[in-house]
């Protein structure tokens, strides 16, 4: 059971840290639609760099910069300039297939596997890193956005932007520091999957995680702990399915479409008869100053 | 010509040169083997000539199936699961009802239609999120196909790959050529000419004002999406009767996806369509000539459709400054 419940885990957290990223970028106002493609490029950029150096240090760091440079210039483009939010973020769904595939295919060809992330033993438990930085990540993320000024900030540029540029707060600059936060948290899901779970890449190696995502903090209505549940309840069906296929027979194409139609019913089942939204006011929507003079 | 035409031969004009001086730093072949390569072997090769017309109706499908609701304000994302969901319709009409190509290309496109349709009820009776919806349905399409794929009677039981039986059906290029040309006719008059654009427009640019001038939002919504999926899914008619002979769910991979590149280029203008999806083929095409020219890794393709994209973006900074 402690077996299951890990492996359930470890297979969730891309899944959560993803919706996390997603979060902070959605809280400030700003779509981040491009997150599998994020994902997967910098999945790609780790699996490239440990495999051909050898060193986790220095893919993890590789990982953040290209996060940081991405982060920073689809922020100027979608925040800045204000371009089509949806736009910039499916360009960058097919950006990142297309830049992970070619990049390993050249620099990494072959069935090589990348050195491993060594887990850390914690009150008697083998645990990996990543799910520790993950737990720790959510009161993180709800402490910061529900009692810190801070958090009071990312949401009132995610909800009133004017009324935010009116007392001083620079919109944004905040949406795109969130937004490159919550791209760095993506980024890191795509290291986590190369050094840490499968050790390999394919284009495929996010599983739809980011497009999950995308539909969880809607589902979550836009909550810290809601997020967490829901990660850990839609990746357990998978896991409940093929512990039944011992007994009764489920297509194995039927156990991976679970999480995504179980996500679209249940999100419509939520807007029939779910209570108030808390989505952001002014979420997807640009902002340009208004000029007082 | 419009600052718009200007605009776009500009941007074309500069993804070229972008990709073609990106290939010469980093591919192992010189610059007059990657132009031959990219831009003449698909052309002088029979076979690669006609896979690239194929393609590239496809393109003018998925481009328009984003394009058309994207005029009206609703994100068509789902052009990658209509185009699937119209290929496997396709298959069974073919492969294993054995009707003919014409029979086949209309279930394709109903196919998509009513999986678009599925988006855009949500949509108008549930208030959903387009993105979201159509999104988690490709994921969903794409899960459909590998099992029908996986067994009897559209999966071949003699192979031991998730694909199906051989599909009889074929066209000739210059069918979907053909079929390319009357879409973007088609597309032209209904936004460009018509009461239905007209309204489509004013949806997409103003729906407050739409709202106050008598406009029915659900009908051009659900309308616009369904022409979208049909579209789509004669996209997905195109694929099997043309370019493959038998369904597999890697062969449709992304060619929905990057319809919305198209459309983005063609500035959503039907007009341009041709043109945005004539440089994605090429590209797409061009990348396996080069594999089979230079060597270079068959992911080219994708990395080129991806220079092409960053190089778009790019180029709206300069439109908007």
């Amino acid at each position: 059971m402690i077996g299951l419940i890990s492996t359930l885990i470890s297979v969730a957290i891309p899944l959560l840290v993803i919706t996390i990223g997603l979060l902070i970028c959605e809280k400030a106002g700003v779509w981040n639609f491009g997150a599998e493609g994020i994902a997967v490029s910098t999945a790609a950029i780790a699996y490239v760099v440990s495999v051909n150096t050898g060193s986790i240090s220095l893919s993890l760091l590789t990982v953040i910069l290209f996060s940081i440079f991405l982060g920073l210039l689809l922020g100027i483009l979608m925040i800045h300039l204000g371009l089509d939010q949806v736009v910039v973020g499916v360009s960058i769904i097919i950006f990142g297939y297309g830049f992970g595939e070619f990049l390993s295919d050249m620099f990494a060809p072959g069935f090589l596997v990348a050195p491993e992330i060594t887990t850390i033993n914690l009150f008697l438990f083998e645990i990996k890193p990543f799910i520790l930085f993950a737990f720790l990540l959510i009161p993180l993320t709800w402490f910061i956005l529900n009692k810190t000024r801070l958090g009071l900030i990312i949401q009132s540029v995610g909800d009133y932007p004017v009324g935010s540029d009116m007392v001083g707060i620079k919109v944004n600059r905040i949406r795109i520091a969130c937004f490159i936060f919550g791209t760095i948290l993506i980024g890191l899901t795509g290291f986590y999957l190369v050094n840490s779970e499968y050790l390999v890449f394919n284009i495929s190696i996010v599983g739809g995680a980011g497009f999950l995502a995308i539909a969880l903090v809607r589902l979550a209505n836009w909550r810290e702990d809601l997020i967490t549940i829901f990660a850990l309840v839609f990746y357990s069906f998978v896991y409940i399915s093929r512990f039944l296929r011992m007994w009764i027979s489920i297509p194995e194409e039927v156990i991976y479409m679970s999480p995504f139609l179980l996500t679209l019913i249940s999100y419509a089942l939520s807007l029939k008869w779910g209570k108030k939204t808390r989505e952001p006011l002014s979420l997807g929507k640009a902002y340009r100053k208004v000029s007082t003079s | 010509m419009s600052a718009k035409t200007y605009y776009i031969i500009g941007v074309y004009a500069l993804v070229i040169i972008v990709a073609l001086l990106l290939m010469s730093i980093f591919l192992p072949l010189t610059i007059t083997d990657i132009f031959k390569g990219l831009f003449l072997t698909p052309f002088t090769n029979s076979a690669m000539r006609e896979t690239f017309f194929f393609i590239f109706a496809i393109f003018v499908c998925t481009s328009l199936a984003t394009l058309i609701p994207f005029r009206s304000g609703c994100y068509n994302i789902g052009g990658e699961g209509q185009l699937f969901i119209g290929a496997l319709i396709g298959a069974f009409a073919s492969g294993v009802l054995h009707m003919d190509a014409i029979a086949t290309f209309f279930l394709s496109a109903v196919g998509g239609l009513v999986w678009a349709l599925i988006s855009a009820i949500l949509k108008v009776k549930l208030k959903m999120d387009m993105v979201v919806t159509t999104l988690l349905l490709n994921f969903v399409t794409i899960r459909i196909v590998d099992y029908f794929v996986s067994y009897p009677p559209l999966g071949d039981p003699m192979s031991e790959l998730e694909i199906s039986v051989s599909l009889p059906a074929r066209i000739p290029v210059y069918c979907a050529i053909g079929i390319s040309v009357a879409l973007i006719f088609f597309s032209y008059f209904l936004i460009v000419k018509s009461r239905w654009g007209y309204e489509t427009k004013l949806q997409g640019g103003n729906p407050s004002a739409a709202k106050l001038a008598g406009v029915n939002s659900q009908k051009l919504t659900l309308g616009n999406m369904c022409i979208g999926g049909a579209i789509a899914g004669l996209g997905g008619g195109i694929l099997i009767t043309g370019v493959i002979v038998a369904l597999n769910p890697g062969s449709g991979f992304l060619l929905g996806y990057i319809g919305l590149l198209g459309a983005f280029m063609a500035k959503l203008e039907p007009q341009f369509v041709p043109f945005s999806s004539f440089l994605i083929a090429l590209f797409w095409i061009g990348g396996r000539a080069l594999h089979v020219v230079g060597g270079i890794s068959i992911s080219l393709s994708l990395f080129l459709i991806a220079v092409l994209i960053i190089a778009t973006l790019l180029t709206e900074i300069i439109w908007r400054v």
